[in-house]
């Protein structure tokens, strides 16, 4: 655009160019008094008709339903752990003072029943048992095996929560166990011991 | 009644033999087997033994302990009239135990403090106990594993005040069971080393009262 066409459209308005396009613009159009009704009759039915709603789409990103998706499966192994899946523990009678909350379900118990772990060092000796209150001091109850290296003797026993005495009973003799603490009530001259399962500290 | 109870405990030591071998016959009532067979209680001694299980039962004393202790008599060759005094005592001590613990206490409790009574403790230690745990807001908590610290301590021939205050001050701090364990394990330590059990219990529970840092379970 050269500056000679600029000067002549701004001639073009100074002549009231403008002015006699916005006076036909604005001029009445004739119309039809039917057509008139018919139009106005139909803005009546329009406005009584109910506003049409835009249907809700639920969306969500792939992103997005996979980490919901991910969410709620570790809220839900969260939840089966702490309901049903208690850990199971294998504590040393000589820890039966602070292993009070290792609680293991055992199939077909309806009490809690924990697992614990007998250990008695004795390498000379070629049969070992644990006998107290929870096997009617039987030493043929609960032979303890002997360990793949050294001379420790061990069995996991399942027992109820409680207070439980015991000794260990050593090719025939008996010896108390010299991690855990003693019965106190040694009637009969050989000392036992004392394991605590279960129940509230 | 007794039919029942005499049938009931046949079941039971019939069960108890066939586990163990079927190596055995001597039974108790209440289904105590004698292991070795070598020594059985006298028809008088069941007989006292199971009157005295009728009369914890009717007190609602458990009766299970005295029949697991006539079963350690006769697995230590006890002889019956020492079984029947050890069972009797420890009829009693349970009695006095659930005096001094509450009516609330649970058989292990019991027990422990039976053994507690049995070693030395008096019922106001017992009692002493059980009023520290409620003070200190642990009333939810099991008195069991202080009373078998405490046992396991008089059983080391530490004085019964000096034990009692040392467990005493323990329960009084809401100390964790971990606490307990390591003042039983660090006091014979101590008198293996040569230390006399009195100091060797006022150190170490002194330095467990005083650790910083230790974590308190509710």
């Amino acid at each position: 655009m050269s500056h000679r066409d600029t000067d002549n459209d701004r001639r073009s308005l100074e002549n009231g160019t403008i002015e006699r396009v916005i006076a036909t613009l604005i001029e009445p159009v004739p119309v039809r008094p039917a057509w008139r009704a018919e139009l106005l009759a139909g803005i009546d039915r329009d406005s009584e008709r109910p506003a049409p709603v835009a249907p809700t789409r639920w969306s969500l990103r792939p992103v997005t339903a996979m980490a919901a998706a991910m969410g709620c499966m570790m809220v839900g192994a969260t939840i089966a752990a702490l309901v049903l899946g208690r850990p199971q523990r294998g504590p040393s009678a000589s820890d039966v003072l602070t292993d009070l909350t290792s609680t293991m379900p055992m199939p077909g118990e309806q009490a809690t029943v924990s697992v614990v772990r007998f250990i008695f060092v004795a390498p000379n000796a070629s049969r070992v048992s644990v006998v107290g209150d929870f096997n009617r001091w039987n030493p043929a109850a609960m032979p303890m095996r002997r360990s793949a290296k050294g001379g420790a003797w061990l069995l996991d026993i399942p027992l109820s929560p409680g207070r439980h005495v015991y000794s260990f009973s050593v090719d025939g003799d008996l010896a108390a166990d010299p991690a855990a603490p003693q019965s106190g009530d040694d009637d009969f001259g050989v000392p036992s011991s004392v394991v605590l399962v279960g129940g509230k500290a | 009644m007794k039919i029942t109870r005499t049938v009931f405990a046949f079941l039971i030591g019939s069960a108890s033999l066939t586990n163990a071998g079927a190596q055995q016959s001597a039974t108790l009532p209440g289904g105590f087997s004698s292991p070795e067979g070598h020594t059985q209680l006298s028809p008088a001694t069941r007989q006292a033994i199971t009157q005295l299980g009728d009369s914890l039962r009717a007190v609602h004393l458990p009766d299970a302990p005295i029949y697991a202790k006539a079963a350690e008599g006769l697995l230590k060759a006890a002889d019956e009239t020492r079984i029947l005094a050890a069972v009797r005592t420890l009829a009693r001590e349970l009695g006095e135990a659930r005096e001094s613990l509450g009516g609330g206490a649970d058989e292990s409790e019991l027990t422990a403090g039976a053994s507690a009574l049995h070693v030395g403790a008096t019922p106001a230690t017992l009692a002493q106990l059980r009023e520290t745990q409620r003070s200190a807001g642990g009333g939810d908590r099991s008195l069991a594993v202080p009373l078998v610290a405490l046992v396991d301590l008089l059983a080391r021939r530490v004085p019964p005040p000096v034990a009692s205050a040392a467990i005493d001050s323990l329960v009084a701090k809401r100390a964790p069971p971990e606490d307990f364990a390591a003042l039983r394990a660090a006091v014979k330590q101590d008198i293996l080393a040569g230390r006399t059990p009195e100091a060797a219990v006022r150190a170490r529970a002194q330095g467990l009262l005083h650790a910083d840092g230790r974590a308190r379970t509710p």
